[in-house]
């Protein structure tokens, strides 16, 4: 097993436990507001210091990993499962139900990611349900469109002629050969998506439209962190790191997961 | 004719450093070629016989060390600069290989790369080049107006003319063919062997032929080299050799190649990562004796013919 | 006569995808061919590269239904029947791929493939284990490599391998595809050997795809010359080799390569031009470009196989 592939468990597994276990973790409540320890740095009580309304800023950081994190988690499973049924459905059934099928894809992949977002925001209002629903919509088509593609190419290889010959029906040569070779790059590329989906959440939330005060969240903390950038930069720098933590769990791990799964390199990656 | 030596390799010794430990890939090869001369390499997959010519044009990974002498022209070859070597290489010393498309430019026409090939090793006119370009397309029997094709518009018997025209360019010496033929129809492997031995005549140029067909090393050898797990067994000219070869794994491979419904050697091509202490084929020989077991054969030059045995008798 | 299988006036016809909507061109692969085989027979077809002979193979094994046409096997039609009559069939019919790596899932274990056949026909496991053994032996291969994933062992092995789960189920018709080609000739001959015990054993039909003549010369008993989709001689394997009659059949012979006898002299040319392209078939006799002997009426009509002299000799040419 590779080197990058321990490091990346490793730190998946630390990230679990600040998401699923965050108010065992956090010391103080998130949202508790105390106006007379405003903005204080390090001290023993308050082990990254406290915010602008006097919060503890490592309760709100734990919370705030976890909405993210969350959100992103619920945007890429379900838009995988959806693209998962378009993208299949389109490629065994082929023909015109393909074609028509490829087209609605088509028209969701035109959609500007931001701009309908900021659209969802400001028709329904700006809320986690909201961009949950506008990135979900923006984003399932990619998946739909890997998922025909891999199914595409499983389908021709020559081992579903060899499993067919010996006797294999439909039902057999597609749970055993065609979605084996679906799964994988699926879930390396879903991995990769925790992390790109997450960008997009700290980013929508850092320009207002999406998770809202006073629910902490990382791209909310940040931007309310400017006014006092630099009288408290530790209010900026550890969500920062916190994002950046993430973003690179998640990339190291699909990078490694990608090479496990691949016997080929896999059986390299032994020697 | 010229029948000075073109190429002269002396105890060749070729290791593949690796994470798992060496491979031995050609162990203390000698054989030289003649002007004019086709000398055929045959063996099985994984005896080294690729590793070997790609030697000569220094085209190995980084991690082969690479010990012995190859002289070219009088000149070791083996020991000079990265910069005085490239002036050999493609000028003096061609290669073709199995696959045509991984070698030509997909995107580039034919014509032009033949030209390019040209241009870049004289200093001359496009014009100039362009002729030259055309002159190898007749060479090679490739019509005129193939030339602002695209590889891909190209069968692959054209394909691997294309590479022998670039190949050409140079007017080399040594032409090195790596399988040139294994990957085309039986008729067009015809056609394109047939073509090898024109260009060799009209040239007077020498190839060195790495192949594991025995009936391609049949219809192009003047002398040929029988290799195994890194250790050339057997060299002779072409008829003597057909005749009656003289090592155990020449007469066995003859044989099966003859009557593959009713002959087998025994047992596997060995793993190169393992060392020998005694004859690499001591194992599947049915001539072995005991010292095959521990002690390395070593060439025994009969006449024009060199053998690697214990058990054969210098005449 | 019970033949084990027979092929009647197969067509295959494909739609290019190359062109567009409104100019969809049709590519014959395969072009109204008639084959028989019987028990313990080995039937070769031979021709260059995208003549169709694979397609034809592929149809003969069930796995692509002919456009036209119909495949019996001990006269039953095998496009008639229905799923599960025909999965029940499958395991008699077994083709052997020219490209052993491809048929082999890269993500399943040796021991995993070899219990592949069993698995699909559920049959019980000790059964398949006692049969795996056999096989392995069979086909020489040691359980040394039970947990191997198939880039982990030798081209010859994974042949082998190939070759091992065709087998499992023991078919009486196999449609071997260049089985060879791409191993060293220690590792042929033992493919090919094991293909003829087969044969002489167990009743095994054999049909043996290939453009390596020498090998079908020594492999088959019949053979049939396919050029561009149709046949264009079939007879005994003796007598067109020793006698070939049409000239696409000289020229295949003219090119093979022997290892005895003299050095080929240069100049003495008995091969013309490529493999043609299927998609673009000349009028007429599909050969006649390449033909030395074409006369006019090669140019404009197509020819029938006619039969030749008295025993199952037949060739498509005017000219004979």
């Amino acid at each position: 097993m590779g080197k990058n592939f321990k490091i990346g468990v490793i730190m998946i597994l630390f990230l679990a436990i600040i998401v699923f276990a965050g108010p065992l973790i956090a010391p103080y409540d998130p949202n508790d507001v105390n106006m007379s320890i405003r903005l204080q740095g390090v001290t023993s009580a308050h082990i990254m210091g406290t915010d602008q309304l006097g919060r503890d800023l490592f309760s709100r950081l734990v919370y705030a990993t976890g909405t993210s994190v969350k959100i992103s988690l619920v945007v890429v499973i379900v838009s995988m499962v959806i693209g998962f049924v378009f993208g299949s459905t389109a490629a065994f059934l082929g023909g015109a139900v393909d074609e028509f099928l490829m087209r609605i894809i088509d028209v969701f992949m035109a959609f500007p990611t931001k701009i309908f977002t900021i659209a969802i925001a400001g028709i329904l209002g700006a809320s986690a349900f909201n961009i949950t629903l506008a990135l979900i919509i923006t984003s399932w088509a990619v998946y739909a469109r890997m998922v025909r593609g891999c199914v595409l190419t499983a389908k021709e290889m020559p081992f579903i002629d060899a499993a067919t010959a010996l006797g294999a029906n439909r039902f057999y040569t597609i749970i055993k050969h065609v979605l084996p070779s679906v799964f994988q790059p699926l879930s390396t590329f879903a991995f990769q998506r925790i992390a790109h989906t997450m960008m997009a959440i700290v980013g929508l939330s850092f320009i207002g439209l999406g998770v809202q005060p006073p629910t902490p969240e990382l791209g909310a903390m940040i931007s309310e962190s400017k006014n006092f950038m630099s009288t408290a930069p530790h209010l900026f720098i550890f969500p920062g790191l916190l994002i950046s933590y993430v973003v690179f769990s998640f990339n190291i791990l699909d990078d490694s997961l990608r090479d496990y799964w691949d016997p080929r390199i896999k059986s390299e990656l032994a020697l | 004719m010229n029948k000075e030596k073109l190429l002269e390799v002396e105890k060749l010794n070729i290791k593949f450093l690796t994470s798992i430990g060496d491979v031995n890939v050609s162990e203390n090869i000698n054989f030289h070629l003649k002007r004019g001369e086709i000398f055929c390499i045959v063996g099985e997959s994984g005896c080294g016989k690729s590793v070997v010519a790609l030697s000569l044009t220094r085209l190995l990974p980084e991690n082969a060390m690479i010990n012995g002498s190859i002289k070219f022209e009088g000149v070791d070859i083996a020991n000079l600069e990265d910069k005085e070597f490239a002036k050999i290489r493609g000028r003096k010393i061609a290669t073709i290989f199995e696959q045509p498309m991984s070698c030509i430019n997909p995107v580039m026409r034919i014509g032009n790369q033949i030209a390019e090939t040209y241009r870049a090793n004289f200093k001359c006119s496009k014009k100039e080049a362009k002729e030259q370009a055309l002159k190898k397309l007749k060479e090679v029997k490739l019509p005129i107006n193939r030339y602002n094709s695209y590889p891909h518009e190209l069968s692959g018997g054209m394909q691997q003319r294309v590479m022998i025209a670039i190949a050409l360019a140079c007017n080399p010496q040594l032409l090195i063919a790596d399988e040139p033929t294994t990957s085309l129809d039986v008729t067009v492997q015809y056609q394109i062997l047939e073509l090898l031995q024109e260009i060799k005549e009209k040239y007077n140029m020498a190839i060195l032929m790495i192949t594991h067909d025995m009936a391609v090393v049949h219809d192009m050898a003047d002398t040929i080299g029988v290799m195994y797990a890194g250790n050339m067994m057997e060299i002779a000219a072409r008829d003597a050799f057909f005749q009656q070869p003289l090592h155990p794994y020449a007469q066995e491979l003859l044989n099966v190649v003859k009557d593959p419904c009713n002959y087998t050697i025994p047992g596997t091509v060995p793993n190169l990562m393992e060392s020998f202490l005694g004859c690499p084929f001591e194992p599947r020989c049915n001539k072995s004796t005991e010292i095959c077991k521990t002690k390395k054969p070593e060439d025994i030059v009969m006449g024009k013919r060199i053998v690697r045995c214990l058990n054969v008798v210098p005449n | 006569m019970s033949c084990l299988i027979e092929a009647v006036n197969l067509t295959k016809v494909f739609k290019d995808k190359h062109f567009s909507v409104f100019n969809k061109k049709e590519i014959t692969a395969v072009d109204n061919v008639s084959l028989t085989v019987n028990s313990s027979e080995s039937v070769g077809i031979v021709g260059e590269s995208g003549c169709g002979k694979s397609m034809l193979g592929k149809m003969l094994v069930g796995l692509t239904l002919p456009t036209k046409g119909s495949v019996c096997y001990n006269g039953r039609e095998i496009s008639k029947l229905t799923f599960n009559e025909m999965k029940k069939l499958r395991p008699r019919l077994q083709p052997i791929f020219q490209d052993a790596d491809s048929t082999l899932n890269p993500k399943f274990t040796v021991k995993k493939l070899l219990e592949e056949p069993f698995v699909i026909n559920k049959i019980p496991k000790d059964e398949a284990n006692q049969r795996i053994d056999e096989l392995l032996n069979y086909v020489n291969l040691g359980k040394e490599f039970y947990n191997r994933y198939p880039h982990e062992i030798s081209g010859g092995q994974r042949q082998r391998l190939g070759l091992a789960r065709a087998l499992s189920l023991k078919p009486d018709f196999i449609v071997a595809d260049e089985p060879a080609a791409s191993l060293d000739s220690s590792v042929q001959a033992q493919i090919l050997q094991l293909l003829n015990q087969m044969k002489s054993n167990n009743g095994l039909g054999l049909v043996y795809v290939s453009h390596n003549l020498r090998i079908v010369s020594m492999m088959t008993q019949r053979v049939n010359v396919m050029y561009l989709g149709s046949f264009v001689e079939t007879g005994d394997t003796k007598d067109v080799f020793e006698n070939p009659i049409h000239p696409y059949t000289k020229m295949l012979i003219g090119s093979v390569l022997t290892i005895d006898g003299e050095k080929r002299k240069l100049g003495t040319k008995k091969v013309f031009g490529e493999p043609p392209d299927p998609k673009n078939r000349a009028t007429g006799c599909a050969f006649h470009p390449r033909c030395d002997q074409c006369t006019q009426i090669c140019k404009e009509e197509r020819p029938e196989l006619k039969k030749v002299g008295e025993k199952n000799r037949f060739v498509a040419c005017h000219n004979i």
